[in-house]
């Protein structure tokens, strides 16, 4: 629930709001390509792993997918599984479900053309126990100047300390992309409602959207990443030092590997007769 | 510690030994029209080389041999006086100067005995006069200490029209910005785009970029010292202005004649006065505003005695969407008595109190919140001013300073999502020693030395942690009330030497030592009141510069120009930044959250300034380097801190075209600030992400404005005076790039830019000024 008083953004919207923008030619020195991991363990069946390569800033792709890695996720002292690659490049999958409570390993390696041994890339996530999603609903008040409808959930955090979530909003099932996060330090225990605030000053859920929010419970390390992620990697110069986000993955990628749980609920935005909805 | 007390004394009584033949004149300057005393002002013998200035309460003394002089008294905007004096014992006089008869034959806007001397040893000091300030066109014609003095070598801004600043490499926290002696934690108003100081209210402005005088610590880069008026005690005063976006009044009189004095000074922001006739409802209910109270009363208690009280109060408030609300601000409070104990020896006792809080609220359907953050000083100084012979004159004394800061405490309803949650209060005990003496050791050489011994204890209750190299908290020290957790004692060396090469030139070194035991956490480019500020504790050490400087200095073309030119070097430790990612909102444990590392800044500056005619104004330029080299963030190699900018210039120009219209313009250009720019990209989570190697190791395009400014006098009677102020904000619209942001194209997701904000162009505005006197 970080966005919820994040007073920067407040005072930087507010600021831009009388500036002016342009589209300006800057001088972008491009570096080697680095690795980059995105590997995700749900306990609702997802066992997804991407290995892929940045790309420089003025290339017109953004994600360069990475083929023939053997990639694999154990459970400590348990099963494990390897991945195998999908039809989209750099895309590994396994039908592999993680529990709550149990940790994971994940092992990547691959071998570049131009190198004789193969690079290898750790990591380690425990998932956390699971938090259900109370409820969904929509909230309509001003917000930035405008009456707005925002997605707004309840959830119960767990009497112990040390939770920590990330929200997924999806609109007609496109991903929604402002990285909500919350953990715990001030609401331990508590029924939370949270608004899911998107710090645009276009944005707004509209009558009819088919709206699914995911709560996900993830561990510290994923929370730091998620965290830093979203204040000093996304090119918003609010920041005053950007950086890379602070990652679980050992051997030099960048990215993540979160072993967490999935709770998730659907709602239409004020239905009414009006709306109307693909019958599946 | 008592040996040196004894040292001191016997060096003091083996000078008063030497100078028994001689005899001492002394006495308060003051202006003749309001009684204001004068700082600053220049005491000296016409016909042989002897002399002083008077201090910041006006007092002076002077100890001459036995015999008869024509002494001189000058200040800037005060006509000369010459006294006769007969000197055969000691001889107290009180001296008042007439107000400048403004001739527009003989235009003379400054005189001597102001800003940099030739012989003195004082160096990396700017002085500027409320005068100066009043001509320099600024921001919406809101007159602005900060930003004049942000026109000196050495002293950056912080951003487009911003009223923070940067001395010599140092960050903006390490600025002590004090206002009759108290300090403000927060010297903006608005985010920045306005100071706390309201001119109007402000008599004297100094300061320091380097060899600092041992009086002053705290903050390792630069003292800004702030005087405010003291009030007229001859007549009644009424003066007030209108401008675009304020309008501000001050009173000001005897209390009773002579004898005490009061002001009043007021300024308030109305935007929000506007924000109902808006159309949109929910803008309506916005807020955004500011005011600031200055207060001051003085007593002469006698002869001998003098009284100050003088306070501040001052507050922003910003509501959006009835449902996010901050406000913050500053108060000071500050009671001086100054006691002349003799001829030779002035006492000032000072008793001072600062606060600074933020409240921010949080109102929604769904949730209510409020966070309350404060920082607190109460302040004991005692200086003694002994002015020990012809030879000699000292400075000693002590300053003892409690800190309270309570980091933050987050309250909410019961029905809502949040517990209550208090960061610790930290509580510290900050006390110094200082002694320093100058001393004209010959007359091509006067030396200061002296030194600054500080004390700063960290004081219990609350828990201290100790932390591994990955932040993790390995071990939690509970401490009791009042228990001592740790004691940092520092000694500060202040060392300064002049050489008088002739009676124009001089050439200046200095070497000081800064300590700054409170450390200024932010976040973001900006700064903004939420930032955070920590006391060192157990493993936050101080803060420790060391400054050596070397200045050349000449006046020429009968001083109506003034030149000069410094150098300066730079080391700091104990450098504090942020840890990626760093959480520092609910975090007791905030050294898990931070990295420490050095720092280091050097530089050339030079000024030329030309004082006197109808066309006065100064040419600035700094050229410079400010690294930082910090564990943990750029591999651990030295970077650019983000104020490092290799070429400064600043212009100011002011032309008086007759007795009724004065004209000014200033332009400024500055290499764009280190910024860090991506070096590539990737994708996470369908969300596109910027890969960063280099910290700060890109440019901002370079920073450039022109702004012109017209003063138009209406009316110039006995009992009153009005003018109309005008000002164009950077005159020929240059887009001067607020912030950078990168991101992917709207229309074209496979195009990736970056997109340049700028805020201020062709900002007009008008004011309108009176004085009833």
């Amino acid at each position: 629930m970080r966005h919820f008083f994040n007073i920067g953004l407040v005072l930087s919207i507010a600021l831009l709001a009388i500036g002016c923008e342009r589209v300006i030619n800057v001088d972008i020195k491009d570096a080697a390509p680095r690795f980059v991991v995105e590997g995700i363990l749900t306990d609702d069946s997802t066992c997804r792993v991407r290995l892929s390569q940045t790309s420089n800033f003025n290339d017109t792709i953004n994600l360069r997918g990475l083929s023939n890695a053997r990639v694999t996720i154990f459970e400590e002292g348990g099963a494990g599984v390897l991945l195998s690659e999908t039809s989209v490049k750099g895309v590994y999958r396994a039908p592999f479900t993680g529990k709550p409570g149990r940790t994971y390993n994940l092992r990547v390696e691959y071998m570049p053309e131009t190198a004789n041994s193969p690079l290898v890339f750790t990591s380690t996530s425990t998932m956390p126990r699971k938090v259900q999603l109370d409820s969904l609903f929509v909230t309509q008040r001003v917000f930035l100047g405008q009456n707005r409808r925002i997605a707004t959930i309840r959830f119960k955090d767990p009497a112990a300390l040390g939770n920590a979530y990330r929200f997924v909003q999806y609109v007609d099932g496109e991903e929604e992309t402002t990285i909500f996060l919350a953990k715990d330090d001030l609401i331990n225990g508590r029924t939370v409602v949270d608004e899911l605030l998107i710090f645009n000053d276009e944005y707004t859920l509209n009558k009819c959207d088919q709206l699914r929010v995911e709560l996900q419970s993830i561990d510290k390390a994923i929370y730091l990443f998620w965290y830093s992620l979203s204040q000093s990697s996304l090119g918003s110069s609010q920041s005053a030092s950007p950086g890379n986000p602070a990652s679980n993955i050992k051997g030099g990628a960048l990215g993540y590997f979160s072993a967490h749980t999935v709770s998730s609920l659907n709602i239409a935005v004020d239905p009414d007769s009006t709306c109307s909805y693909p019958v599946d | 510690m008592e040996k040196t007390v004894f040292f001191l004394l016997f060096i003091f009584s083996a000078i008063a030994a030497t100078s028994q033949q001689k005899h001492t004149l002394s006495g308060t300057i003051r202006s003749q029209r309001s009684g204001e005393t004068i700082i600053g002002a220049s005491v000296r013998s016409i016909n042989g080389t002897e002399g002083t200035v008077s201090n910041e309460y006006g007092f002076f003394s002077l100890t001459l041999p036995e015999g008869d002089y024509e002494i001189e008294f000058s200040a800037i905007s005060f006509e000369t006086s010459v006294e006769q004096i007969k000197l055969t014992e000691n001889f107290s006089k009180n001296i008042l100067l007439p107000d400048e008869v403004k001739d527009l034959e003989q235009v003379t806007v400054s005189a001597t005995g102001k800003g940099r001397t030739i012989t003195g040893t004082q160096m990396g000091v700017e002085r500027l006069s409320i005068q100066e300030v009043k001509t320099i066109p600024m921001l919406l014609g809101e007159r602005d200490i900060l930003k004049a003095i942000q026109l000196l070598p050495g002293i950056k801004q912080a951003g487009d029209g911003n009223s923070g600043f940067y001395v010599r490499g140092g960050s903006a926290d390490q600025n002590l910005i004090l206002l009759d002696e108290a300090q403000v934690y927060n010297a903006s108003h608005l985010l920045g785009f306005f100071s706390t100081f309201n001119s109007d209210a402000v008599k004297d402005i100094t300061v320091y970029k380097g060899g600092m005088p041992a009086q002053y610590g705290g903050r390792l880069s630069s003292v800004l010292d702030v005087k405010m008026n003291e009030g007229n005690n001859q007549n009644f005063e009424l003066s007030g202005g209108i401008g675009l976006i304020s309008a501000k009044l001050n009173l000001e009189g005897p209390i009773q004649k002579n004898k005490s004095s009061f002001l009043l000074s007021g300024r308030r922001t109305y935007a929000d006065v506007f924000v109902p006739l808006a159309k949109d409802t929910a803008i309506r209910k916005n807020r955004l505003y500011f005011y600031d109270y200055n207060a001051k009363l003085n007593y002469q208690l006698g002869k001998k005695d003098n009284l100050y009280i003088s306070g501040y109060f001052g507050r922003d408030y910003l509501k959006f969407d009835q449902q996010f609300g901050i406000n913050w601000g500053n108060i000071t409070g500050t009671a001086r008595w100054n006691h002349i104990f003799n001829s030779r020896l002035f006492s000032n006792t000072s008793f001072i109190y600062s606060d600074f809080d933020y409240n921010i609220n949080i109102n929604n359907p769904n949730n209510d919140l409020d966070i309350y953050s404060k920082i607190r000083d109460l302040n004991l100084k005692q200086e003694f001013q002994w002015y020990a012979g012809s030879a000699h004159s000292m400075r000693f004394g002590f300053n003892s300073t409690y800190h309270k800061i309570r980091p933050g405490d987050v309250t909410s309803s019961g029905t809502a999502s949040f517990n209550n949650f208090y960061l610790q209060d930290r509580y510290s005990w900050e006390n110094a020693l200082f002694a320093t003496d100058t001393w004209k050791a010959a007359p091509w050489l006067n030396l200061t030395y002296g030194a600054r011994l500080t004390s700063f204890a960290i004081l219990g209750e609350g828990d201290f942690y100790n932390i591994d190299s990955d932040g993790n908290v390995t071990d939690t020290l509970s401490y009791a009330k009042n228990r001592l957790v740790k004691n940092y004692i520092n000694i500060e060396p202040r060392l300064a030497a002049s050489f008088i090469l002739n009676r124009t030139t001089s050439v200046k070194a200095s070497y000081v030592r800064n300590v700054q035991n409170l450390h200024l956490m932010s976040n973001s480019t900006t700064g903004a009141p939420t930032d955070k500020w920590l006391a060192s504790t157990n493993i936050i050490k101080p803060e420790i510069a060391d400054q050596v400087a070397l200045g050349w200095y000449k006046n020429f073309a009968g001083s109506r120009y003034e030149f000069s030119t410094e150098a300066y070097y730079k080391k700091m430790y104990n450098q504090i930044d942020y840890r990626p990612g760093a959480d520092v909102f609910t975090n007791d444990a905030i050294e898990s959250q931070i990295l420490f590392g050095i720092g280091r800044a050097y530089g050339w500056e030079v000024f030329l300034k030309k004082k006197t005619g109808k066309a006065t104004g100064w040419i600035s330029y700094t050229l410079s380097k400010t690294e930082r080299k910090i564990d943990g963030i750029n591999d651990g190699a030295w970077y650019n801190a983000r104020q490092d900018r290799t070429h400064d210039v600043a212009i100011v120009f002011n032309y008086q075209l007759n007795r009724k219209w004065n004209l000014a313009a200033n332009w400024i250009y500055y290499t764009g600030d280190a910024v860090t720019y991506p070096n590539g990209k990737y994708v996470i989570d369908n969300q596109l992400v910027f890969y960063y190697t280099k910290r700060n190791a890109d440019r901002m395009p370079a920073y450039h404005r022109l702004d012109l400014g017209a003063t138009w006098l209406l009316k110039d009677k006995k009992k009153f005076t009005s003018e109309l102020a005008f000002s164009v904000f950077n005159a020929y619209g240059r887009e001067n790039p607020y912030i950078i942001t990168f991101g992917q194209n709207e229309d074209d997701p496979s195009k990736t830019e970056a997109v340049q904000t700028s805020l201020f162009r062709f900002v007009p505005s008008i004011s309108y000024n009176f004085k009833f006197k």
